[in-house]
Formats: structure tokens, sequence, C-alpha cells
């Protein structure tokens, strides 16, 4: 093979680059994964353990003028000066809004899967059926079935801990021993689950070890695991994906290579075109499969880049809908209370993870007459600490013994609620902006509609009056519909997959369908984007596709 | 040039100039040039640092463990107000500051230490009530006291106590730190004694 030739490209190395880098080297292939952030090892974790003294503003406070480089960024609740390294600074890659989108993106090799919420929950059949049901959005090309033993690889290598509880709307997977609840929680799982049946609060399930894994340690509880984890406890690239793909000896990673377009003729994908970021030279590299997996905007930001005679309006758009169907969650809605009693039971370790609710609407005897699909629920218990004292009658003595003790417990739940597949929802190639690089920048047109806003009342609703059952007193809700959709950071859609290569992208098998030997295996796939976390799924499709891949090279079909 | 000082000049600028002062303005040229950053006194004169050193030792004082001033919270609350406060902010705790330092010498003191303790005691109570009233309370025990749309421990209560509980002493030394390696989350308190940092 020449210098710049390879089997197989990955394009971006998060949460589904770092699958398919790994499946595919381990099947044997000569692999390049390009990343358009910097390198960043194992380890390399300045923040990990640094205490709030020791910080330069004090306990993660980011600068007013590190703000205006940010100030997307600066949005989610990642960021803080503990974090700001792994984030994409936003006046370096504009992008344009024809309504507020907040697109939140790492900047560094491993991409979200160093910074993710761990937070991993299996689709069930309802959730790859629902389109077909109720006529919103095109039928998914697959069933549960069908991605169900890819689950059960993911899970069994980044490591998910979490209890069997026999949900059939959130099937159980292959679990490390759970988290524990505190005592509130406890409290109010119960009081919950005797009041609503149907209603179900669990441990989170989390990609974060309970029990060694490969040569991972298991979570030593240091709590904010977005620092990065230098014993591997959660599951990244760099704790696991990275090694394994290394290991093969098949990997060549290169950093800050910003992926302009896929190249093509005959039909196939030949490779792609890459800017270098530091040189700003462009280079030309080929490869038998491409996969792209940049982020659902990422992703197709690329393909409507990659524009040939054959394809004017972007690779494998023969359907025109690549850009459209965006989907993504939408929260900050929830509720949050006080609970009485139970002064004399505190914690040790400060847990990862939180208590979830999984969806209840919309099944079973469950019918809503004013919205279709629904939504989950992640919260948490815990006492009130020091802070308190800040807005706390008293001084002296007195009110610093006080404040030796901790405060009561309080409850909040935030609901995670489905989008509708909309064509309104796009995203498109800006006329004018571009990046420092010269790469057009995207164009989001992304609101809300009828569906989600009428969901978000009965969300607010629902989590105050479960509550309310919880025991919980003076409970306020709170819709904040003011924050952008894309906060949540789970876009996803944009090509999507389907059976019609008229009205859709992929085919069943992350495949476009007019070229054959182009993946597309990040959230850019989503057909629907149900209400659970999706990156789990990411992974077991990424799984999928690769072996698939595999396979097709192996018989000669690709 | 002391603070006074400064203002005095301010003022005669504004007279010789027909230059209208704001209280940003003036803040912001009080404050002079954006000092490096980092932890130290940059906003505060001597006066100041001394009297915010007062007030926030009186709000979390040096018990069995230290207290505020020696924690570093005055220098925090420099910080807080060199780098993450606007003009106006500035601008209202320094005329807050100024009114105190006034009101002192109004009872013969420099310093809150150098009054009758009773009387110190009950100025800072009456600072407390000012800034977080309750139902029960009657009418403010003091006269004179710097007021203003948000009281001056509106803010200070609450720098103070970021400022002491992130600091090596309020999270090591008053309270503790949960340690590595476990999690347990349904213990009795007992086990545990007291507030995590």
């Amino acid at each position: 093979m020449g210098v710049n030739q390879w089997d197989a490209i990955v394009v971006g190395t998060g949460m589904s680059g770092g699958w398919a880098m790994r499946v595919l080297t381990e099947a044997g292939l000569k692999t390049l994964a390009l990343d358009r952030g910097r390198m960043v090892e194992h380890g390399d974790y300045p923040t990990e353990h640094k205490q709030p003294w020791n910080m330069p503003w004090r306990d993660g406070r980011v600068h007013p003028d590190d703000r205006k480089d940010y100030p997307i960024q600066s949005r989610t609740y990642a960021f803080s000066e503990y974090a700001r390294h792994w984030f994409i600074k936003d006046t370096d890659a504009p992008y344009a809004q024809d309504q507020p989108f907040d697109w939140i993106q790492p900047d560094v090799v491993g991409g979200k899967a160093l910074i993710w919420g761990r937070q991993s929950y299996r689709w069930s059949p309802m959730d790859f059926e629902a389109n077909q049901r109720d006529g919103h959005g095109v039928d998914w090309p697959i069933r549960y079935e069908d991605l169900e033993p890819w689950y059960d690889l993911v899970e069994q290598t980044i490591g998910v801990s979490g209890a069997r509880d026999g949900i059939p709307q959130l099937p159980d997977g292959v679990f490390q021993k759970p988290m524990d609840m505190n005592a509130a929680e406890k409290a109010a799982r119960d009081r919950i689950e005797a009041t609503f049946p149907g209603r179900r609060v669990i441990i989170g399930r989390a990609a974060v070890l309970t029990e060694p894994l490969d040569g991972r340690a298991p979570c030593h509880y240091c709590g904010p695991c977005m620092r990065g984890c230098s014993t591997g406890s959660y599951y990244s690239t760099q704790s696991s994906a990275l090694p394994a793909a290394r290991a093969t000896g098949n990997l060549t990673l290169l950093a800050r290579k910003l992926v302009h377009s896929v190249t093509y003729a005959e039909g196939r994908a030949t490779g792609v075109r890459v800017i270098d970021m530091e040189t700003g030279a462009f280079e030309e590299h080929t490869a038998r499969l491409v996969f792209l997996c940049a982020s659902a905007p990422g992703t197709v930001r690329i393909m409507l880049n990659s524009k040939s005679p054959e394809f004017p309006g972007g690779i494998a758009n023969s359907s025109s809908v690549l850009g459209h169907y965006l989907l993504n969650h939408h929260a900050r809605v929830g509720a949050g209370g006080e609970m009485e009693g139970m002064e004399d039971r505190y914690w040790r370790g400060n847990r990862p993870n939180g208590i979830y609710v999984p969806r209840f609407r919309n099944l079973g005897g469950d019918r809503r007459p004013d919205y279709v699909r629904g939504f989950g629920m992640q919260g948490g218990a815990s006492r009130s600490g020091w802070a308190r004292g800040g807005s706390m009658r008293g001084t002296g003595a007195a009110f610093k013994a006080a404040l030796r003790v901790p405060g009561g417990w309080r409850i909040g739940l935030q609901a995670y609620g489905e989008v509708l597949p909309y064509h309104e929802n796009y995203m498109t190639l800006d006329d004018e902006l571009t990046d420092k690089w010269g790469m057009p920048a995207v164009r989001f047109h992304v609101g809300r509609f009828d569906n989600e806003l009428a969901m978000r009342k009965d969300m607010a609703a629902t989590a105050a009056e479960m509550l309310e059952a919880s025991g919980a007193r003076n409970v306020t809700t709170y819709n904040n519909a003011e924050i952008a959709p894309g906060n949540t950071n789970h876009e996803m859609g944009g090509a999507r997959m389907g059976r019609d290569p008229r009205t859709s992208v992929l085919n069943g098998w992350n495949q476009c369908h007019d070229v054959p030997n182009l993946f597309v295996t990040d959230g850019a796939c989503m057909t629907s984007s149900a209400c659970q976390n999706p990156s789990l799924t990411y992974m077991a499709l990424t799984a999928r596709a690769a072996n698939y891949a595999i396979d097709q090279l192996k018989t000669g079909t690709l | 040039m002391t603070e006074i000082d400064r203002r005095t000049f301010l003022q005669r600028l504004a007279v010789s100039f027909g230059v209208v002062l704001t209280p940003g303005t003036t803040a912001a040229i009080l404050t002079g040039c954006r000092p490096d950053p980092g932890i130290g006194r940059q906003f505060f004169t001597a006066a100041e640092y001394l009297l915010v050193g007062d007030l926030v030792e009186r709000i979390i004082p040096a018990t069995d463990t230290p207290g505020a001033r020696e924690a570093g919270v005055p220098e925090y609350v420099d910080m807080l107000l060199t780098h993450f406060s606007d003009d106006q902010v500035r601008g209202e705790v320094r005329e807050q500051l100024l009114a105190l330092q006034g009101w002192l010498r109004e009872h013969q003191a420099d310093r809150i230490e150098h009054l009758d303790p009773e009387l110190a005691e009950t100025l800072i109570a009456a600072l407390d009530q000012e800034a977080f009233p309750t139902a029960e309370d009657g009418p403010l025990p003091l006269d004179g006291l710097p007021g203003g749309e948000t009281p001056l421990f509106r803010r200070l209560k609450p720098w103070t106590v970021a400022g002491y509980y992130t600091s090596e002493v309020g999270a090591l030394q008053e309270l503790h730190q949960s340690p590595m390696g476990v999690y347990q989350g349904d213990i009795p308190f007992a086990e545990v004694g007291k507030t995590w940092a």
C-alpha cells in the first residue's frame, strides 16, 4: 500500500469512531483514524483530582474573558475551568443558527466519549417500532432483535453497572453490580412505585465500572468523571477502544486533521480529503471502506461538502433528505423538593450516577391524548451541604457549627423527552460562513413543535406529582423551554436509516444506499430519537455495521 | 493615592471638564487598570482589606479550626470583585464599605474590633438582618448602616461561605472530604460525623 492508502478510514474517534476503529483493526484491516481534535493520551488529564484551591479561580469558575471564547460550549453542564480544555473554541469554529441551537462539541481525540454523562440504556422493541406505529418518520429498517447481541457485546466490553430491573420498555443488559441508592432515593422509590403502578425508580445504568475489567479499575468515587479518569473506570476511547485498537498494530491515528470531504468515483467512496489543521495543507487518503463517526452535525457537514457530478447536493444524497430530520432530546424540565426526616442517614463517596425513571407514558394502559411517544427522567437526592450557608441567617461560631452538620434532603427529577422526526428540522452548509480552516460552516434550522411542547407540560407536572407522592415538600417545577435545542448533547439524525432509498440515506447496516462502501454509524444515522441516552445504541450500531462491512469485504461483495 | 484622595481628584476632574461621572465609570476609574490575574489584594485598599477581613471573620470565626481570615477569604473576595464582578457591583460594594468606615468613625472606632464588644455584635447582627430579614424581625437595631438595594451581607455572606469551604482550611480542617475508593449510599450519619466538603 502507498503512504496514504488504507483498508479503512474512520472519521472521528469518539463514541462511535472508537468502536469502528476497534472492530476494524481487530479484524486485521489497516485503519486510519482521523480526528479534528488534539491528541489526548490516557492519563493526560491535567485537572483530575485537582482541589478547588489549586485552581486559578477557585473551584472551576470560568473567567469572563475565557467565556468569550466559548459562548456556546460554556452553556453545557460539563463545562468549567476543570474541563474547558476538552471543548472546541467557538470563535474558531462558528456556525449559523436560523433559530438558537447549542452544538456542544469537544475538540480532542476521544470526543464526547471523554466527557459524556455515561448513562447507558438499551432501546426496547417499542422504540424501533414507534415510527411505523404512529406514522411519524419512516420505519426503522432494523428491530431490537437485530441489535440485541451487539448491545450484549458493547456492555461486556465497556462495562456497564446497573440492576436487572425486568422492565420491558428498558431491557436489562449484561451488567456489573449496581451502585447504591441513598436513603432518600430509596424512600422516594418505595413511595412512588406504591402510588403509581407502572412507574419504576431504578439506579442509573452507567458505563462506570463497579468491578475490574480488562485492566481497568473499578470506580474510586472521586466524582467528576468529565475531568478524565486515569484508572480508566469509566468507558472512554482512551481507556478502552484506543489501547485495544493499538494493540493490533493496525491503527494509525492522526489528530488535528479536519476532514473536508469524502472523495468519490464510479459508485464508490475512494477516501477522504483532509485539511491539516496546523499547516492548512490538503491531504488525500484512500481506502476500501470509509466510516463517518464525526458526530451527527459533523458527519452531515462532511457529506454535504462532498460534492461530485453524481451528487451535487452531497454524497449519497439521491434522496435529498441528507441534513433533514435532525433529532435531539428536550430536557431542562422537571421538579425539585425537600424530603423531611432521615437526618440520621448520610453517604460516603461521590457517586457518578443518579436514579432513573424509565418511560411510562403512551405504553400499556397509560395513554396521552395530547402527545405521542414519551420521556424518561434522571434524578437524585442529596443532603444540602455548606453552600446553604450563603443564603442562611446567622454569623459566628453558631453559624459555623450549623454548617458542620449537613442540611435536609433535597430530591430532583429532570425529564428527557423524545423529539419527533421533522423534515423542517434540518442543517445545511452556510453560503458564506467558514471556520478558521476555510471549511463551510453549518447552518442549523431546528425548532420545537406542538408534540414536544405538550409533552413538556406533562413532564413538569408528572415530575411534581411523583415527588409529592415521594413525600417531598415545597415541590417546585421548572420548564426552561428557552434553553436551545442541542443543549442536551444528544444531537441525532441528518442521515437517517430507512428501508427506502428515496426517503433515507442509510440502509439497515448503516451503509449508504447510494455508496455501498460508505458507512455512517454515529448519531446521524438515527431514524427516531427515543428518550434514552443514545450513546450505547450508537456503539451497538457501530459494532454491528463494522462487522457487516468486514464480512462483505471477505466475501468480495464490497 | 488614597481612596478619598482619588475620589476628590475625580470630582475636581469632573467639575473642571464638565464630565458626568456615573457610579460605573467612577468605580472603573477607582479600580484602575485591570490587575494581573491571581489571588492577592488587587481591588481593596489597605483599609478596605482590613475591614473586610474583620467582617468575614465575624461571619466564620476561628474556633477549634481557623476562621475566614486565615483561610484567605479576604483575598478570595478581592479576586471575585477584581475578575468576576461588573463595575456596578464593584461600585456598590465600595460605597457600602466606605459608609461602614464612616459609621465606625462616628462611633470613635477605626475597626470593628475597637468597638465595645456588645456594639460590635449588634452591628454584625444588624448587617445580617438587613441582608436576610425574616418575618419575626423587629426594626434594625442600629441606624446609619450602609443599606443599598443589595445589602452588603447578601453578597459578602455567600462569598465568605464559598471562599472558606473551598479553601484547604475549610475543606480539610473544618469539614472533611469523602475518601476515595468507596461508595456507600446509605449509612448512619454518626459514622461520618460532619458535612462532606
